[in-house]
């Protein structure tokens, strides 16, 4: 649910300034008639549903998970591709340059020892050879960064001279579904809905490299690919989303919407049981209290880095980031800073009981 | 000849400018043989300079790029009319001025008193009615100014010309038949007498000036005031 | 010491009002002419130089491709070698561009992508100049622009109209979805901006799948040595400052021609000086003498001389700079033609004078009246206490004195010559030779005045004309001034002579040489290429139609691209050779023999031979999509065409080889007897309407590029008189004071006897001999400087010989210039010398 970025992202792609000047107040991209709306249960098809969905305005595939080496060291990696349409399809033109639509992709590692975060971010028009995508499977790319499956298995592959990614994941849960038939509800109205399924628990090994040290690493990724041509309301600005994969087999997503006043606009949630069935969760379910706010010097947003989760027929949880600092300051691409993190989910008592990553956006200036 | 004398700035230059119609006259009228100068063009007054006048300078005033005997010739060769005729009188004056060998001289290789003897003969050359000297033997030692004075008074007999003469020398003032005293641009003394010698010589043919009013005079100067 | 100073010049200035005006004039034309032409060239320039700074913003350097065009994939490639420097790719044209019934004006088109230009420029970013919906439109739909708003107010266009833009070979409508203004002083320089997106300017273009660049921004050098490794070859990297250079590059042997002749101006200019003030040191010789009698010390005379060479710098400057500023801009509008005309689109923003420009000015009239006043000073600080004295003049002038200026003229002209054998092609090394040769004849000048007033003498002797040998007595006694001026007028001369000269030979070369090149009968161009020196193509449609049209006898199409050749990037023309060479005026070729073979041989212009020395049967390797390909140079061809050089090969094999099979322009011969000029407007209405074409008769061609010819030469000729302005200044100012040195003399000789009419053959018979000897001197001095500008500077400059002739018409124009100049010079003089009261000169001082 991360992504609700993604419009927020858009516009400050064509708007460069916007996003600075007036981040809450714009009244936001009231979609464009001729992209398709997520109002009806969709007909899933997979690998077809993997890929590109022209139709919808923006969309993304979120890659998200806590690895650790032979030694334990423990590792949290990011590797988004957002495609936001700047128009709906248009006809062919002679030139490649023509295009539809922008892509970016923001790519990132903690590592927790080394208590360091590294990121970057990309930004490109669609363009055969700078950024593109299938529309018939997973096959995203934007430069050398990109996620394609190939053979049963997802390559990650983004390389930078400050850190790269180069995983490969397969087997795990899903695609599950957020939501009865894929819709997942982002407000009050109708047509404030995204299509959005997940994958969780993929196992995943590979390589990560980090101030020129190799680290052959494992562990969980979860994948998340939505499509929306909507996106949130005037009041709202900011949200908080969970990705948790805990220890009793459960998966939890959770998001929140928050309203200028601060408080939840809208609340939803996900549980993925152990057989891969989804538990749908609404705002009565879940209760959320943030607390310890850690101020990022680069942004002077104020991100809360312990939350208390309630979930209705689950033990109280405890998530806490594993460090503080982990956030994105997108200056290449969306403008938006936000904190995409690892975090460890403990039990009343303190002890572990599950691992994930913590998404808070419109904590400051830059929120959206 | 006649002698104008006076002080410096008395008028007596102004006066044989006015003459020699080198400078005219503000108000009223030079008349010379019955001309009124200061009525004629000034290329008719060039020609009458020409013909009728003859120059002598305190400070000789030779043409500096002229030879001797070119200086000599002025008058001729301002006419295109230096005649193997005139050659010849030209290098007879210069003998006669004891300068025979000095014709093909340029004037900075001539003495003051041979560059004063030059250009007397340039002024008598063509045998004018009129010699205008103004202080010819001011920058000449005595002895060069005697000698001058000597030609003059000898071409004056000869060739039978009015000398009209400013001077501040006694000694030069003493060879001429009148004497005009000017002061502050008027006649202050009007005298007549007989010239000292040497040589002396019955005062003839050119005394046509000597008698004040007795003859008509040859120039006459009509002027409220002769200012300086 | 000050107030003597003081007193003694302004007193002396006073008393010679004329005179000083007259230096001062002459100082200040001098001056005016060199500030003006860099000022009106440097407004060009940095018109120019500003619109590449503004373009490239952030940006520091571009990639281009030493043949002209990228492909796509090759930016692409460098993206992915993640430098960690940022790249962003660039279209950028010259178009035309009109909205509505008015007259199109020049503009340029760039294509960028937004998204990769953030970090490099802002301006196309269009932070919140354009609403959601343009910026869509912008981005996504074709033909859609953004202008800047000078050029929307200029076409008086706004958001929403339609613009007509003329892009290479065609005519396309384009939508304006947004006007947005530019901050700053980019404002102004970029006040011609169409923006669109690559892929749109792609489309415009005509070129989908090549970009014309690759911005990027390099802070360090390491990242430059980083970027240069990475760059395939056929690629380079240019600075933002190289790139601005360009133009300079491009105009720098004309801007030497203009600087050589303003340079001329000033070397006149000391002349003045020189004279100007050896007069005053005359004049005064006797006050001199009895200031030194009463105690002054040498370097005291020497410091007033100093302070009036000072006060004529000064206001000179003063003066020089005001005019200068003036002509300027009279003069940067035709210096912005002829670069337009020859080089590149320029607008210049109107000139001012920056600080640069008063300075130069301002040394300029100090370094000319410094040097100038040099002797005077030294002969003033040297006069002797017993001049005061000195009873009568001398009858001649020194005599040394000319005598060894005679053997340091002759010295310097054999330098002048030597410099040819120097090893060097700088036509900088041809304009120093011209000066040393100029400055020669000028030091010969003192003697040679001396000998014509011999020679006067000699004549006017037995024909007693004692005003002529007063003139020459007068002229010969005062070589000091009178061969100064005589100097001074002949350099003036001799530059009108050596330059009119070189321009009236090349002129008829160029005319010959169009008669063989066009010789065709029908020229067909694109009109962005014929009017406005912009790259563009022919449609082949409009090819083909003009092919099949019933009158045509034969066709020669043109096709003109870039190649690297000796690591620069080189004209290349393909064409039917075989066809062209049957009219083609060749240097040199090989035996008669030899036939030209298409596949294999190429033929190179005159100045590219000049610049690469390739000879006839030499092998050359160019490199081609399709790899190296080596030629053999078949001969080389003389050309005025393209003074950077150029390739002619086959067309068939260009068009093979390089996978181009574009036309730029067609010759065609029509069936005999058929009239050309209506022709050529029959084709014009049929074609215009579709196709932005310029059909005309090759004899229209010619007589446009003659036109075009006597527009650049303009300037030059207008130079030429400037100095000759300055030249009669000094006439002038030497004549005057000859008269007035020679007062004395005409007072003696009026008082003998000399008439009116004699005083005036006199004074006017001194400007006779002085400008009649300065005539002369310039016909030869002139003449051999003419062959200096063709055969070295010219063709050091741009490479191509200028076959010369002697042109007496010009000398004997310049005498009767110099008699006129004469003329009018003498009239004050004369006028004053028979005014004043000939007592006056005679009292005794």
């Amino acid at each position: 649910m991360k992504c609700f970025l993604c419009p927020a992202v858009a516009l400050a792609l064509a708007w460069p300034a916007a996003s600075v000047a007036a981040p809450a107040t714009q009244p936001i991209a009231e979609a464009a008639p001729e992209f398709s709306q997520a109002v009806a249960p969709r007909e899933w098809a997979f690998p077809r549903d993997h890929g590109r969905h022209d139709s919808f305005k923006t969309e993304w595939w979120y890659f998200t998970g806590n690895l650790r080496d032979d030694a334990k060291r423990e590792f949290g990696y990011q590797l988004t591709f957002f495609r936001t349409a700047v128009a709906p399809v248009t006809p062919r033109r002679p030139s490649p340059w023509a295009f539809h639509d922008l892509y970016f992709a923001h790519a990132a590692i903690t590592d927790v020892a080394g208590q360091t975060f590294v990121f970057k971010d990309r930004l490109s028009r669609g363009r055969a050879g700078l950024a593109e995508s299938s529309d018939t499977t997973l096959d995203v790319r934007l430069l050398d960064w990109k996620a394609i499956l190939d053979r049963g298995a997802i390559r990650l592959q983004a390389n930078e001279d400050s850190f790269s990614i180069d995983l490969s994941c397969a087997g795990g849960r899903g695609p599950v579904l957020q939501g009865p038939g894929g819709i997942n509800a982002k407000g009050r109205r109708p047509e404030q809905a995204s299509y959005y399924y997940s994958m969780t628990r993929l196992k995943t090994t590979g390589t990560l490299t980090l101030g020129g040290k190799q680290f052959h690493v494992h562990g969980d990724t979860w994948m998340d690919h939505e499509f929306s041509s909507n996106a949130l309301s005037a009041d709202q600005t900011g949200w908080d989303w969970f990705g948790l994969s805990l220890a009793d087999g459960n998966d939890l997503m959770i998001y929140r919407l928050r309203n200028r006043a601060g408080d939840a606009d809208f609340l939803s949630g996900t549980i993925i049981q152990p057989d891969g069935t989804p538990r749908y969760l609404s705002a009565r379910d879940i209760s959320l209290r943030p607390s310890k706010p850690w101020v990022s010097p680069a942004s002077g947003s104020a991100y809360p880095q312990e939350w208390a989760v309630s979930v209705r027929g689950m033990s109280q949880l405890t998530v806490r980031t594993r460090i503080p600092g982990q956030e994105l300051i997108t200056t290449a691409s969306t403008k938006v800073d936000y904190f995409e993190g690892s975090a460890d989910v403990l039990n009343s008592t303190g002890s572990m009981i599950g691992e994930g990553y913590l998404e808070m956006t419109g904590y400051g200036r830059n929120g959206l | 000849m006649l002698a104008l004398l006076g002080r410096s700035g008395s008028g007596k230059s102004t006066l044989l400018n006015l003459l020699g119609a080198v400078d005219l006259p503000t108000t009223g009228a030079v008349m010379i043989g019955g001309t009124d100068i200061s009525k004629l063009s000034q290329e008719q007054l060039a020609l009458f300079r020409r013909r009728r006048l003859g120059f002598v300078f305190q400070s000789f005033h030779l043409l500096p790029s002229l030879t001797a005997f070119d200086n000599v010739a002025t008058p001729w060769l301002l006419d295109r009319a230096l005649t193997a005729q005139r050659k010849k009188e030209v290098a007879d004056l210069l003998a006669r001025l004891g300068l025979a060998d000095k014709g093909r001289r340029y004037p900075d290789e001539l003495s003051g008193g041979q560059q004063q003897r030059v250009a007397l003969a340039r002024a008598v050359v063509h045998r004018p009615e009129l010699l205008l000297a103004d202080e010819p033997t001011g920058n000449l030692d005595a002895q060069s100014g005697r000698e001058i004075l000597d030609l003059l008074g000898e071409l004056h007999r000869e060739f039978g010309m009015t000398v009209v003469m400013a001077t501040h020398s006694p000694q030069a003032a003493e060879r001429c038949e009148q004497r005009i005293t000017l002061e502050d641009g008027r006649v202050k003394e009007n005298r007549l007498g007989t010239p000292t010698p040497p040589p002396a010589p019955g005062a003839s043919a050119s005394d046509d000036l000597r008698g004040s009013g007795t003859a008509e005079p040859l120039a006459a100067v009509t002027s409220p005031e002769v200012g300086a | 010491m000050i107030r003597l100073y003081v007193a003694l010049t302004f007193g002396h200035f006073r008393r010679h009002r004329l005179e000083f005006l007259l230096c001062v004039l002459g100082v200040a034309l001098g001056v005016a002419v060199a500030v003006a032409i860099d000022a009106a060239v440097g407004a060009c320039v940095g018109s120019f130089r500003g619109a590449v700074q503004s373009l490239a913003e952030r940006s520091t350097h571009a990639i281009f491709a030493v043949d002209g065009v990228i492909r796509d994939q090759r930016y692409i490639d460098l993206l992915n070698r993640k430098l960690p420097i940022a790249l962003a790719p660039m279209i950028n044209r010259g178009v035309l561009a009109g909205a509505g019934a008015g007259d199109p004006i020049v503009a340029r088109l760039i294509g960028v992508d937004v998204f990769a230009e953030k970090p490099l420029r802002g301006f196309t970013q269009f932070q919140s100049t354009l609403d959601d919906a343009a910026r869509r439109k912008f981005l996504t739909e074709p033909n859609q622009v953004v202008i800047v708003d000078s050029l929307a107010r200029r076409l008086n266009a706004k958001a929403g109209d339609i613009l007509h833009l003329t892009v290479g070979a065609h005519r396309v409508d384009v939508h304006v979805c947004g006007v947005i203004a530019i901050a700053g002083v980019a404002r102004t320089q970029l006040s011609d901006l169409i923006i669109a997106d690559l892929a749109t300017a792609q489309e415009l273009t005509d070129s989908v799948g090549f970009i014309d660049r690759i911005d990027t921004r390099l802070d360090a050098p390491a990242q430059e040595r980083l970027l240069e490794a990475a760059l395939p070859p056929g690629l380079e990297l240019r600075s933002t400052q190289q790139q601005s250079t360009s133009l300079e590059d491009l105009i720098g042997a004309y801007r030497l021609n203009l600087g050589a002749l303003s340079l001329m101006a000033s070397f006149v200019a000391v002349f003045i000086v020189y004279n100007s003030m050896l007069i005053s040191v005359r004049q005064r010789a006797k006050s001199l003498g009895i200031l030194r009698c009463l105690g002054a010390s040498q370097r005291q005379l020497g410091g007033l001389y100093l302070a009036e060479g000072i006060i004529f710098a000064s206001v000179g400057s003063i003066v020089g700079v005001l005019a200068g500023g003036a002509l300027s801009r009279g003069l940067v509008g035709y210096i912005a033609t002829t670069i337009n005309d020859l080089y590149a689109s320029v607008r210049p923003a109107p000139v001012t004078l920056d600080r640069a420009a008063i300075f130069k000015g301002v040394a300029i009239s100090f370094g000319s009246c410094l040097l100038g006043s040099m002797v005077p000073l030294y002969q003033a600080a040297r006069m002797p206490p017993v001049n005061a004295f000195q009873p009568t003049e001398r009858h001649r002038a020194a005599g040394p004195a000319a005598f060894r200026l005679l053997g340091a003229g002759l010295a310097v002209l054999a330098a002048g010559w030597g410099i040819v054998l120097l090893p060097s092609d700088s036509p900088k090394m041809g304009f120093a030779m011209a000066l040393l040769i100029a400055l020669g004849f000028a030091l010969v000048c003192p003697w040679l005045t001396r000998a014509a007033c011999a020679a006067v003498e000699a004549v006017a002797r037995p024909m007693q004309w004692l005003p002529a040998r007063m003139a020459a007595a007068g002229v010969g006694r005062s070589l000091g001034i009178t061969g100064v001026a005589v100097a001074a007028t002949m350099l003036a001369m001799a530059m009108n002579i050596s330059v009119r000269t070189m321009v009236f030979s090349f002129r008829t070369s160029l005319a010959s040489w169009m008669e063989q090149r066009f010789s065709s009968d029908i020229f067909v161009a694109p009109e962005l290429l014929v009017k406005h020196k912009i790259d563009a193509t022919l449609d082949p449609r409009a090819v083909q139609w003009v092919a099949s049209q019933p009158q045509v006898k034969s066709v020669i199409r043109y096709r003109m691209r870039k190649v690297e050749l000796q690591g620069r990037s080189t004209a290349l023309v393909g064409t039917n050779v075989r066809e062209v060479m049957r009219t083609l005026p060749m240097k040199t070729a090989l035996g008669s023999r030899a036939r030209f073979d298409p596949a294999g041989d190429l033929l190179i212009s005159e100045p590219l031979a000049g610049r690469t020395r390739l000879r006839a049967g030499d092998i050359v390797t160019l490199p081609t999509p399709g790899g190296q390909r080596r030629f053999r140079v078949f001969g080389v061809f003389f050309d005025f065409g393209n003074e950077r050089g150029q390739i002619m090969l086959d067309g068939a094999t260009l068009a093979s080889a390089w996978n181009d099979r574009q036309v730029n322009s067609m010759h065609v011969t029509l069936f005999p007897g058929l009239d050309a000029d209506k022709i050529a407007a029959q084709w014009s209405s049929a074609l215009r309407p579709d196709y932005p074409i310029v059909v005309n008769s090759s004899r229209y061609v010619r007589s446009d590029v003659m036109a075009m010819f006597d527009r650049t030469f303009a300037v030059t000729e207008v130079l030429t008189w400037l100095a000759g302005g300055v030249a009669f200044c000094g006439l002038a100012g030497s004549l005057l004071a000859l008269a007035l040195a020679r007062q004395r003399d005409y007072s003696v000789l009026a008082a003998v006897g000399m008439t009116g009419r004699q005083t005036i053959a006199w004074v006017l018979g001194q400007g006779a001999i002085i400008a009649w000897t300065a005539a002369i001197v310039a016909s030869a001095a002139g003449t051999l400087l003419a062959f200096v500008l063709a055969y070295v500077v010219q063709y050091r400059s741009f490479g191509w010989s200028i076959p010369t002739s002697v042109q007496p018409r010009f000398w004997l124009q310049n005498l009767l210039l110099a008699t006129a100049a004469a003329g009018v010079a003498t009239i004050y003089p004369a006028i004053r010398l028979r005014r004043a009261p000939p007592a006056g000169a005679l009292r005794h001082e």
